[in-house]
């Protein structure tokens, strides 16, 4: 399975527990519009840590706020050497 | 072993009380008087020996954990190792009080360097009721003599004369109390954590306890209500005491937390505060006392209606978002789960809001087959106080660890 889909799953998983609606997961979809907060990306981030075995925001320089849901799959996407195999 | 006379047993030795007062390991010989020693043995029997000599004698006794020896011992301490000494019959000389002895403890150390705290054998027995009606009670230690909760039950037997059934430290739960179930004790001393997984125990509904007490972490309701339905005859007290302050008091209603008048009216004479939201308690002769005498606990309390209810460690505190969040809490919730039976909750580092929580729960037999982690999670989100209590992820295992103090391994 690709990452991109791992984070579709992921994404779509915490919507269903968090009882809201699950998107269209599109580049350009802006992902506080979907009612994610920052708790929830949180928690996707650390679930995505357990399936992928690596945070590419704590292994970024610099923070990097993805705002859209194609910057978030290039940020996990860019350090993809790190995945576990 | 005989029944007529009250006595200490371990797995190696079983003394009673006039001979242990006797000094039956020869321990004044061994050290010199005000001397500094460790002692690294994790047998009740020659811990019991080893207070009744050494006390008055040594001028430090180092009771080092099996776990804590690395980093603890130096090659300046003289170390005793129970290995190398033999019982004998004792002496019949009286074992004269000619200093003040540290006895030094080590905590747990579950964030790193166990910490060492010196009390006096008078500030480790301060819950220990003397004249309190023992009856025919048969206690059992579940734990390493060396440490806090493990001491409090040696003391109290030391004192009232009791008979001891020790356990092996190290043996699987499941063995020990079985162990204490076929040498017919009926009073235990353990954990929350402990006493959740011997109420998983098959042979203990069966267990003619008549004295039950918990200590060394938060009692929560559940636990009391379970103990009380397994074993509706049996006396059932939460003490608090810890590694800090030496010991404290005691609650017998089968009620969560502490009765708030115990701030104005200071059971058994211990005075407690509440300052900043933490519990201090009166405790002069510690080393962390401050200059009123008063030391923190380091435990964190609330007053709800009559009641002050512990919410957990000052230090466990987990910050999350900005929110702050004690794994305790979340823990007792999930153990209201109706097929969770046990819970450990620990912080997870992370790069948007500083720490979030992961879960690990046990679930009970016969779980609802849809029971699942992601059931789990809906299910906090609906019963907690806010979002931050959600764990982010809830693992689900056969078993969960305990320390060798019995608390959960975070």
């Amino acid at each position: 399975m690709n990452i991109r889909q791992r984070i579709v799953e992921t994404l779509t998983e915490i919507f269903e527990e968090d009882e809201l609606e699950v998107p269209a997961f599109d580049d350009d979809l802006v992902l506080l519009e979907t009612g994610l907060d920052s708790l929830g990306f949180a928690v996707l981030v650390t679930r995505l840590e357990d399936e992928l075995g690596y945070d590419p925001f704590a292994l970024l320089a610099e923070p990097v706020y993805p705002v859209k849901f194609g910057e978030l799959v290039e940020v996990y996407e860019r350090f993809a050497s790190h995945a576990r195999t | 072993m005989s029944t007529s006379t009250p006595a200490i047993s371990s797995r190696s030795w079983t003394v009673d009380h006039d001979t242990l007062r006797r000094d039956p390991f020869d321990l004044r010989a061994r050290v010199a008087r005000d001397a500094e020693v460790a002692l690294l043995t994790t047998d009740a029997v020659f811990v019991a020996a080893a207070l009744c000599a050494l006390d008055g004698w040594a001028a430090a006794v180092h009771l080092v954990p099996r776990d804590a020896a690395d980093a603890v011992l130096t090659p300046s301490l003289d170390v005793i190792r129970d290995e190398a000494v033999t019982l004998g019959s004792g002496t019949d000389r009286e074992l004269e009080a000619v200093t003040s002895t540290r006895w030094v403890i080590y905590t747990s150390g579950t964030t790193g360097t166990p910490k060492p705290i010196s009390h006096s054998v008078a500030s480790l027995s301060r819950t220990i009721n003397p004249t309190g009606a023992q009856g025919e009670l048969v206690w059992g230690l579940l734990y390493d003599p060396n440490r806090m909760a493990g001491l409090q039950v040696l003391l109290q037997c030391l004192v009232t004369r009791s008979p001891l059934v020790a356990a092996d430290t190290y043996a699987p739960l499941i063995q020990r109390v079985e162990h204490l179930i076929e040498s017919g004790v009926t009073a235990l001393s353990a954990t929350p954590t402990l006493w959740r997984q011997i109420l998983q125990i098959p042979r203990a509904a069966q267990w003619p306890l008549r004295q039950i007490t918990l200590g060394g972490e938060i009692a929560d309701q559940p636990v009391l209500n379970g103990l009380t339905r397994t074993y509706p005859d049996a006396r059932i007290v939460h003490v608090f005491a810890s590694t800090e302050t030496g010991a404290a008091f005691s609650v017998r209603d089968r009620r969560a937390g502490f009765p708030v008048d115990y701030l104005t009216n200071p059971p058994r004479g211990i005075s407690l505060d509440i300052r900043d939201g933490i519990l201090f308690v009166h405790s002069p002769g510690v080393s962390a006392a401050g200059e009123d005498g008063f030391a923190s606990t380091g435990d964190r309390v609330e007053v709800v209606d009559d009641r002050v209810m512990f919410r957990g460690r000052q230090t466990g505190v987990v910050n999350i978002g900005g929110t702050n969040v004690w794994p305790e809490e979340v823990e007792s919730l999930l153990r209201d789960h109706p097929d969770i039976a046990e819970a450990a909750v620990e912080a997870r580092a992370n790069a948007m809001v500083g720490n979030l929580l992961a879960a690990t729960v046990v679930l009970k037999d016969d779980p609802n087959p849809e029971t699942t982690g992601k059931t789990i999670r809906s299910w906090v989100r609906q019963h907690a106080a806010s979002n931050t209590h959600v764990p982010a992820t809830v693992r689900i295992v056969d078993a969960i660890e305990t320390s060798p103090a019995g608390k959960l391994k975070r």
